[in-house]
């Protein structure tokens, strides 16, 4: 095919490397997309550590039956803060941020949709967990469990301003969500290059798409639920007071509708990830493409219709289990197809098993196991056994920590050289893999087999003479070898920055167009628009004479057809305004726990980041020429 | 909000525009594609809008799904206090109409900002200000009102479920009056900003959702 | 998709074909119109007039009315391109399934007994 391809690459200018870029004044007022994922991603793995920590407390508490090494409240406050930091404040904005960096490059673009709207969910984020572990230090962290159940969470259960810091931090990092759920779905619907039909898009562009949509419409509901919590706990409403006629069921319907949809937004991106890497480490195109792609569209939609299966044992009734039984299982399916071609992806590839290769075939794996304890939760008889004990604390860490985490290591190790400029240490990372491996498994296998001899969940001492010493100490000892590994993890990082073999453009040799940058990519992502006439953009431009049969055909192109590249790149300017309307909101939610006097200074404060915001608009300053 | 956010960059539109024959409209003034060059031929801020409301669609949706689910449970009770009792279908009937006619005065609005008409714009658009101000005015005699009768947020479940569904929507009215001044502020005083239109029309679109919500309310809180 | 000459009006999508501003005013009528039968009617039904199964019916075809009038015509959703009209109705589908379901479940509840 004889078509005149611009020059993908990069005009004779220096990619600026990061530590170039001035000091912290830079990252305060950054729109660029690339610094906001970077900020994403390390606050994010911090809170992992956050974590990790209070997991790690926890496995000691539990190493030996009747333990004493910390009291009950303690430990529920460890339970709460370890479940809403995982999931709140490491797995999706994990996510959010390294999509935040590859997706706009993936897709041809300069930067997401709204830049600016961009940096107001990275502050809001950011303030939203701080005020989570400010509750720690006001009075006590929240201690109702991540799921705060009613009518536990009632002033007089839950007296200290815990559960308010829990629903207020909450609604922060969830305006945060939302706004970047809108400037996703903005960005990968309308800003593709040319050519790159939503047929041709990179899987993982596909996944983040689904799960923004997922999250614009489960989130509400949260929302919703939480201030009328709020509004029980400090205005006097009866939404979840049992004496006024409120329902506890209630509050578990409207926490699941938003809970289920939500471990598909934290499943889904990985998914998405695995999908990139299999490929290009098996040298093969990912098999069945428009599977891969319409099977996540399935989970999303279906996932919003099986809620009621964290549920089966309250009493919701024999038909309803039924049909939410039926959907549960139906959801498997679309997750099998994807599995199986995965599978099929791989059969006949020329596999590299780098530590990236390793991370996503150990989440295929993990994940099937977590799979097949869901498929056996699914079924409201057996789950009556199972529910409350450990068998679902094993269920849920196999598909969150085996599906999810690995999958973002296997990200992290594939996109690291292209973030920061370097490789990493595959010797390291050989360690860091197997290590974290058989970590995991020592950690979450025996609670398959604890759970099922009857150890509850969700208690923070449990009683010798059942059977379970064996299983507990092995799951203590899997931790803390769990805990070395991410270690080794952060010493290869450290190691790497400084040291590490400088990355080309394409380490991987990919497909997809975020390796026709630099590494780092210049400010600018692309001095020239890429064309796109296949779902293997790179590919086509590095080998041309490959006869890849084209599932869509273009039409001949103009015969100009080439990428314009303007005079100038217009970028949108760095400015405060983001974050000062975040800290305007972060004034209103204290406001909200505390006295109502200080509202106005949150709202003058947002006041003013807006009309900044506003005027920022006619300052776009042009940043390259050419 | 703003010119430059979601445009794609410039070399963009000079590709698309280099191979389509722009055409330029028989409107009074210059018109600015914002669409140009984008995937789907749609503008990125209104697509982001109606993402938003669709978002704030499921928000309301669960307000009122309590509100319908507690009705019966409130009817059930010893402290049952019975809607049709305390709400005034006079105030209701009024209040309804204002916000319709705000949503008429709204689109007249933004009908004349694309006609060149700036006087009718301002016109309008004060209008539309004046008959959601009074929209909330009467909304918060009516809340007034109603904790004089007994009704309020610790009164009973109909109290918790009615005064947090309005709330949120007069909530969301402010915020709507407080966003269309803002637009309406701007405009006046970038009268030639290319994304003035859209700007308008992004407020119309919020303001528009905030009294379809009512719409809704008013069937299933009043009247059924 | 390469680029093709675009015709006027596939381009001006964002112009809308403009309804004159009568149109509105004739929408808004209707719009009155539609709320004066709905407080007629509850107050048919306040009255005993009609049965409550009629009432319900009629107000909620009229909301239903409303609703249509005002999206497809004030938020001119009617005439938009495609991905509009998924971004409000996917949602609007979920919505009422919620309210509908959570309903149906909530009041149909049994207990662990059965």
């Amino acid at each position: 095919m004889a078509v005149v391809q611009p020059k993908i690459g990069q005009p004779g200018v220096q990619a600026p490397s990061y530590a170039d870029k001035g000091g912290i004044v830079s990252w305060l007022t950054t729109t660029d997309h690339k610094k906001i994922g970077i900020m994403y991603i390390v606050s994010a793995f911090v809170f992992f550590l956050i974590g990790g920590i209070e997991a790690l407390l926890m496995r000691v508490q539990l190493s030996v039956p009747n333990n004493t090494f910390l009291t009950a409240d303690v430990y529920n406050q460890l339970v709460t803060m370890h479940g809403t930091t995982m999931i709140f404040l490491f797995v999706m904005p994990m996510n959010v941020g390294l999509a935040n960096y590859i997706v706009p490059l993936m897709l041809g673009a300069r930067d997401m949709a709204f830049p600016r709207l961009n940096a107001l969910s990275i502050w809001c984020f950011m303030l939203g967990g701080l005020m989570l572990y400010v509750s720690f230090v006001a009075g006590g962290a929240p201690n109702v469990g991540w799921f705060a159940y009613a009518p536990l969470t009632q002033k007089i259960y839950a007296p200290t301003h815990g559960v308010d810091y829990w629903i207020w931090g909450l609604l922060l990092t969830g305006v945060a969500s939302i706004a970047g759920a809108v400037n996703f779905i903005v960005t990968i619907l309308n800003m593709r290059a040319p050519g790159m039909t939503l047929n041709r898009m990179p899987l993982f562009a596909w996944m983040t798409l689904i799960v923004a949509f997922i999250l614009i419409w489960a989130f509400p509901t949260l929302t919703v639920a939480q201030f009328q919590l709020y509004f029980d706990r400090n205005w006097g409403t009866g939404f979840y007071v049992t004496e006024r006629g409120g329902d506890a069921v209630l509050w578990m319907h409207l926490f699941w509708f938003f809970g289920h949809p939500e471990v598909y937004i934290l499943i889904l991106p990985t998914m998405g990830i695995v999908s990139e890497v299999l490929p290009t480490y098996s040298r093969k195109p990912i098999f069945g493409y428009a599977f891969v792609a319409y099977s996540g569209v399935a989970i999303g939609f279906l996932g919003f219709l099986v809620w009621v299966h964290h549920m089966f044992a309250v009493g919701i009734g024999p038909l309803a289990n039924a049909f939410f039984s039926a959907a549960s299982f139906l959801v498997a399916i679309p997750t099998g197809v994807k599995i199986f071609n995965w599978i099929a992806t791989l059969w006949g590839g020329s596999i590299q098993l780098t530590t990236s290769m390793k991370f996503a075939l150990a989440f295929i794996s993990m994940f099937i196991i977590g799979g097949i304890s869901g498929i056996t939760l699914a079924s409201p008889p057996i789950n009556l056994q199972q529910t409350d004990s450990y068998y679902v604390v094993a269920h849920f860490h196999y598909v969150l920590f085996g599906g999810a985490v690995l999958g973002i290591f296997s990200g992290l190790y594939y996109w690291f050289p292209k973030i920061s400029g370097r490789m990493l240490s595959e010797r390291l990372g050989n360690w860091n893999f197997w290590t974290l491996l058989i970590g995991f498994n020592l950690t979450f296998f025996p609670m398959h087999i604890a759970g099922t001899d009857g150890m509850p969940r969700r208690v923070y001492t449990w009683e010798s003479g059942m059977g379970w010493e064996l299983w507990n100490m092995l799951e203590t000892v899997g931790a803390f070898l769990t805990a070395a590994s991410v270690l080794l993890f952060m010493w290869n990082v450290i190691v790497s920055l400084r040291a590490g073999q400088r990355a080309p453009n394409d380490p991987w040799d990919g497909s997809s167009l975020e390796w026709a940058t630099s590494s780092p990519p210049p400010v600018y992502n692309f001095a020239s628009l890429p064309v796109v006439h296949s779902r293997r953009p790179l590919w086509d431009t590095k080998y041309p004479e490959l006869n890849h049969d084209e599932e869509d055909t273009d039409p001949q192109p103009p015969a100009d057809a080439h990428a314009g590249h303007g005079d100038h790149i217009h970028l949108p300017s760095p400015t405060y305004a983001p974050l000062i309307v975040s800290i305007g909101v972060a004034v209103l939610a204290f406001a909200a726990i505390y006295t109502p006097l200080i509202a106005p200074i949150g709202l003058v404060i947002m006041g003013v980041g807006i009309v900044i915001w506003v005027r920022s608009n006619h300052k776009d300053a042009p940043v390259v020429s050419h | 909000m703003g010119a430059h956010e979601g445009r794609p960059s410039t070399y963009d539109r000079e590709y698309i525009q280099s191979m389509s024959e722009t055409t330029t409209t028989p409107a009074a003034r210059p018109h600015y594609d914002s669409t140009a060059g984008t995937s789907m031929r749609v503008d990125n801020r209104k697509l982001g809008m109606w993402a938003f409301i669709g978002s704030e669609t499921l928000f309301f949706a669960t307000l009122i799904a309590t509100y319908l689910i507690y009705a019966p449970v409130n009817a059930a009770r010893p402290d049952f206090q019975d809607p049709k009792e305390f709400l005034d279908i006079e105030l209701t009937t009024v209040l309804a109409s204002l916000l319709l006619a705000s949503s008429l005065t709204m689109v007249l609005s933004l009908a004349a900002l694309r006609n060149g008409n700036r006087r009718r714009f301002v016109g309008w658009l004060v209008a539309t200000l004046a008959l959601g101000l009074g929209f909330l005015g009467g909304q918060a005699y009516e809340f007034s009102h109603l904790y004089h009768e007994g009704l309020t947020l610790e009164s009973s479940l109909l109290g918790s479920t009615f005064f947090v569904l309005t709330g949120f929507h007069g909530t969301h009215v402010a915020i709507g009056l407080t966003w269309l001044t803002a637009v309406l502020i701007k405009i006046i005083r970038y009268p030639n900003g290319l994304e003035n239109e859209m700007d308008l029309e992004l407020g119309g679109l919020y303001w528009h959702f905030v009294d379809l919500v009512w719409v809704v309310i008013l069937t299933f809180v009043y009247l059924l | 998709m390469a680029t093709h000459t675009e015709p006027a009006p596939a381009h001006a999508e964002e112009v809308h074909a403009s309804h004159g501003t009568r149109f509105y005013w004739v929408v808004g009528a209707i719009l009155a119109v539609a709320t004066a039968i709905e407080v007629g009617t509850f107050i048919a039904y306040q009255e005993n007039m009609i049965p409550k199964f009629l009432e319900a019916i009629v107000l909620l075809i009229l909301t239903f009315l409303k609703g249509s009038g005002v999206v497809l015509f004030f938020m001119h959703l009617q005439g938009d391109r495609p991905p509009y009209w998924f971004m409000f109705l996917a949602p609007l589908g979920l919505a009422v399934t919620l309210v509908m379901l959570m309903n149906l479940i909530v009041h149909s509840f049994v207990g662990i007994a059965g």
